[in-house]
C-alpha cells in the first residue's frame, strides 16, 4: 500500500466538487453516486486512496502525514497555521471571512471589541494587524445570534452569499480575506513522492482553469 | 568500563551515533551547563524555532530562560576569532512549544556548529555531514537544499517594501505561487520579477536539470555569481555522496529569517516521518547582529524520533 498516494478530502459539497475535478482531470475515476457513507475510497488503477474527513480536519491529516495531499478551505490554513505546501488555488468554494454586525452598530474604540467567532486565531491576527483590542468569544455553532442577544458586538465568520446575515439583521462591516479551496501537500511526502504530486498538481491546474 | 548499548533508548542511541560521527569529523563536545538571561533570546526572538520561552528567576533576581535554543548560547560563549575555525557538537534538551502541541515540551536534539573562518569547503563539509546524519536515522532520506542569497536577490527585485518581502518569504515557504501571481496582478509587486520568483519556487526535475534551469533564472536575475557559488557547493556535496544523489534535492521553499540566515540553508526528511528531522544552514546574520565578525554554519537533528 506504500505506493498509494493518500488524499484528504473534506466531506460534503466541497469534497464532491474535488472528486468531480479529479475525474475531469483524468486523475481518478470515483463516481460520487457510489461513495455513500464510505470514509475511505480507493482507486486501484490510479493508486489513490481518498480519505473523507471533516472540512476543518483535512489540513491536519495532511500536515501530520496521515495523507500525502489534500484539499481544504483557505480559512482552515489561516486558522491552523498549517505547515503544508499550498500548491494550487482551485478557484471554487469561494467565500470570504468577514466582520459583520447589527445594522445600527457603532464601534466604541475606548473598550475592547467583543468578537464572536469559530476562528479565534484568524480573528486575533486580523484585529491585531489593525491595532484593535478585542475580546474573543469562541463559539462552535451558529455565530449570528451572538450580537443579536448582546453576547458580542460583532461576529467574525465566513460569508458566502450574505443571505444568513440578512435574515438575522446583520451586515458586513469589513472583509478580512477571500477564501477558496486549496490543494495542499505534506512537506515530507512532497520530497518522497515528488513526481506523482507534481503530475497531479499540473493536471488539477489545467482542469481547474476550465471550470 | 563495559557499556551495553541495548539499555539505551532509541533517542539516546541515535544521539550517541551522531556524536560519534561528529567526533570522527573533528568536532569537540560542547555542554551547555548553565542558563542564559532571557534578554539573549528576546533580542533574537525571530531566530528561535518557537517564540515561546519558559522563564525563571535565579537566586540573584535575574530573569533567566530555560534553554529554548542552543546555537545562541554557543555563539555567545565563543571568542570571536574570524581567523580560526571552531568546530563544536552538542546533545541537549531544549524546551519549546512545538507546532503540533499546545504546551511546552522537552525536545532532544544533537547538532553541530562551525564558527569562525568558515570557507566554501567547510560549508560543503557541513552540508555533507547533515546528509550523513540523516543516513544514521534512516537510509531512506532526503536533504533539501536552498540558497537564501539567491532567494533574497529575487525577492528584493520583486518588491522594495520590507513587509511585502516578509510576506513573499512566507509564501515561498508554502510554494504558494498562486498568491504571488495575485500580488503581481494587483500591481503590488513587479510582474516580471515575480514570474522569475515563481519559476524558482517550482523548479522540478533531476538535480542536473534543476541546476541548469537555476543557472538560467540567476542569469536573468543578474546573480550568476551567486549561482556559481551555490552550484560549486552543491557539486562538492553531490560528488561526495556519490551515486545516490536522489538523497539531495534543490528546493527554494526552504527559507529562513533573512536577518539571521544567508547562503546555503537546508532541512532533512526521512521517509515515513511527517515532519523535518534536521534543520540548518549559514547564519552570518546572527553573528553580525551579536557584534561578531566570524562566519557560521550549523544544524540540529531531532533525536526524539520515538515521538513521531
Amino acid at each position: 500500500m506504500e505506493d498509494y498516494l493518500s488524499v484528504a478530502l473534506p466531506k460534503g459539497r466541497l469534497g464532491e466538487k474535488v472528486l468531480a475535478l479529479f475525474r475531469k482531470a483524468g486523475i481518478a475515476d470515483i463516481d460520487i453516486a457510489n461513495v455513500g457513507r464510505k470514509l475511505c475510497i480507493e482507486d486501484e488503477a490510479a493508486k489513490l486512496r481518498f480519505i473523507l474527513v471533516k472540512p476543518y480536519d483535512s489540513a491536519v491529516f495532511v500536515e501530520r502525514g496521515a495523507a500525502d495531499i489534500g484539499v481544504c478551505g483557505y480559512d482552515v490554513l489561516v486558522e491552523q497555521h498549517s505547515d503544508v505546501y499550498e500548491l494550487l488555488d482551485l478557484g471554487f468554494g469561494k467565500c470570504a471571512m468577514c466582520v459583520a454586525a447589527p445594522k445600527d452598530f457603532k464601534d466604541e474604540p475606548a473598550r475592547p471589541l467583543r468578537v464572536a467567532t469559530k476562528y479565534a486565531c484568524a480573528a486575533e491576527e486580523f484585529f491585531a494587524s489593525k491595532g484593535r483590542d478585542i475580546d474573543i468569544i469562541k463559539l462552535n455553532g451558529s455565530i449570528e445570534p451572538a450580537p443579536i442577544l448582546g453576547l458580542s458586538d460583532v461576529i467574525f465568520d465566513i460569508v458566502e452569499t450574505g443571505s444568513t446575515l440578512k435574515e438575522n439583521h446583520l451586515e458586513v462591516v469589513e472583509k478580512a480575506f477571500d477564501i477558496s479551496a486549496r490543494f495542499i501537500a505534506n512537506k515530507s511526502s512532497y520530497n518522497f513522492k515528488n513526481a506523482e504530486i507534481m503530475r497531479i498538481t499540473k493536471l488539477l491546474a489545467e482542469a481547474a482553469t476550465e471550470i | 568500563m563495559e557499556i551495553n548499548i541495548d539499555i539505551l533508548s532509541k533517542s539516546e542511541q541515535l544521539a550517541l551515533a551522531l556524536r560519534t560521527l561528529y567526533a570522527k569529523n573533528g568536532y569537540s563536545y560542547y555542554r551547555m551547563s548553565r542558563f542564559e538571561e532571557l534578554e539573549l533570546y528576546t533580542g533574537n526572538r525571530d531566530f528561535l524555532v518557537s517564540p515561546d520561552i519558559l522563564t525563571f528567576t535565579d537566586k540573584n533576581g535575574r530573569l533567566m530562560a530555560l534553554k529554548p535554543d542552543v546555537t545562541l548560547s554557543i555563539v555567545k560563549s565563543r571568542k570571536d576569532d574570524p581567523d580560526v575555525l571552531d568546530k563544536l557538537c552538542y546533545s541537549e534538551s531544549v524546551f519549546r512549544v512545538p507546532k503540533e502541541a499546545d504546551s511546552f515540551r522537552e525536545i532532544s536534539q544533537t547538532g553541530v556548529e562551525c564558527i569562525g573562518n568558515v570557507t566554501d569547503d567547510d560549508i560543503a563539509d557541513v552540508t555533507l555531514l547533515a546528509s550523513r546524519s540523516l543516513d544514521i536515522v534512516s537510509g531512506d532520506n532526503v536533504l533539501v537544499i536552498s540558497d537564501l542569497d539567491i532567494l533574497n536577490r529575487l525577492i528584493t527585485a520583486t518588491s522594495e517594501n520590507s513587509e511585502v518581502q516578509k510576506m513573499l518569504i512566507r509564501l515561498a515557504g508554502q510554494k504558494n505561487v498562486d498568491a504571488i501571481k495575485k500580488l503581481a496582478q494587483s500591481g503590488e509587486i513587479n510582474q516580471e520579477a515575480s514570474e522569475t520568483l515563481e519559476s524558482l519556487l517550482m523548479l522540478t526535475g533531476s538535480n542536473t536539470e534543476v541546476l541548469e534551469k537555476l543557472g538560467g533564472i540567476c542569469e536573468k536575475a543578474g546573480c550568476s555569481d551567486l549561482y556559481e557559488s551555490f552550484a560549486d557547493t552543491f557539486g562538492k556535496v553531490s560528488k561526495k555522496i556519490g551515486e545516490n544523489t536522489s538523497k539531495l534535492r534543490i528546493d527554494f521553499s526552504v527559507t529562513g529569517d533573512l536577518k539571521y540566515y544567508n547562503g546555503i540553508v537546508f532541512c532533512g526528511f526521512v521517509k515515513g516521518v511527517h515532519t523535518r528531522l534536521l534543520s540548518g544552514g549559514r547564519y552570518d546574520g546572527l553573528m553580525a547582529k551579536l557584534g561578531k565578525k566570524s562566519k557560521a554554519i550549523g544544524f540540529a537533528v531531532r533525536t526524539d524520533i520515538g515521538r513521531f
